[in-house]
């Protein structure tokens, strides 16, 4: 069954093809919803909720873009919410700021395909914005919207997270790690203005 | 040339590794609630058809009853106002003025055959 016609018979209530597309997308949505939210339960949540919006409003949908890029873009949206309803990001900056220990059992246990975990031992402000900007493609001034923080939060929470993630990565010595690159131009990024 | 550690994060593979995968109650949850959304969302049809009807019903037994107050309205308005007299004049009609008048309306209706 193509795309396309997933797309129409779940338009028309099948539910045969809203499991199809369900089967399809979910492992995909499923991993989106585990980067922004860190309990597998809350996780499970948040993808029920975002494939029940994607389901009852799949009409619409207009097919001139990409479906795959729509369902994200509401798992993104469902997965923020949820943040926002536990979290006010704006009070959360100041203490993501201190250093937060890190487990060494966590650091020692990282394989090669376990390196988005490395995203759950960053504090939920880091997590998100460093999620909403290097994996989604968000400006910051959009992040600062989204999240109801100011711009200069945004980009400040994004220099920590990479931060952390890169001391992350050189504890773990993460196979191949010396083949990319590790300095720094965040204060470049920090200082001038939203690109 | 070495790459940028955050392509680390961005690669496709990373957003769905193995353990990361739903489990089977997530669907069935799912389609629980869809069931529900589906029970309303009939629900809701099946009373918009019922407001329908009753709405044409309120029309049909309505109308009827309007037109006919109407009616009665405006014979009773028409019993009331007193009925005019309509007197068609003729040339032996002795008012002096009304005979003038009829004279200078045959004279009018003759000049057009002089043409």
């Amino acid at each position: 069954m193509t795309e396309q016609q997933l797309i129409q018979a779940c338009q028309n209530r099948d539910r045969k093809a809203q499991q199809a597309l369900y089967d399809r997308f979910s492992p995909m949505m499923f991993g989106v919803c585990k980067r922004y939210v860190r309990r597998l339960e809350d996780a499970e949540d948040v993808l029920i909720e975002a494939f029940f919006k994607v389901l009852t409003g799949i009409n619409q949908f207009k097919s001139d873009g990409s479906f795959e890029g729509w369902i994200r873009r509401i798992v993104v949206n469902e997965s923020l919410m949820f943040l926002r309803k536990r979290y006010n990001f704006r009070n959360i900056v100041e203490i993501t700021e201190l250093e937060t220990p890190v487990s060494t059992s966590i650091v020692q246990e990282l394989v090669a395909r376990d390196i988005l975990n490395l995203l759950n031992v960053l504090p939920v402000g880091y997590r998100t914005v460093f999620n909403l900007y290097v994996i989604e493609g968000y400006k910051h001034r959009e992040i600062a919207t989204m999240l109801n923080i100011s711009i200069n939060t945004s980009k400040s929470q994004l220099i920590l997270a990479k931060k952390r993630l890169r001391s992350l990565l050189e504890q773990c010595q993460y196979p191949g790690i010396e083949y990319f690159e590790m300095s720094a131009d965040e204060e470049e990024e920090f200082v001038g203005n939203e690109p | 040339m070495k790459n940028d550690f955050l392509d680390l994060f961005r690669q496709p593979s990373i957003e769905q590794p193995p353990q990361y995968r739903p489990s089977p109650k997530v669907w069935r949850k799912l389609e629980r609630r869809l069931d529900g959304y589906d029970r309303w969302r009939k629900l809701m049809e099946r009373n918009a058809v019922v407001w329908v009807y009753l709405v044409l019903f309120l029309v049909i037994l309505v109308t009827p009853v309007i037109v006919g107050l109407l009616l009665r309205e405006q014979q009773q308005v028409m019993l009331r106002t007193p009925k005019a007299v309509v007197k068609v004049l003729s040339e032996k009609d002795s008012i002096t003025g009304v005979r003038q008048m009829l004279e200078q309306g045959a004279q009018r209706n003759k000049l057009p055959q002089n043409k």
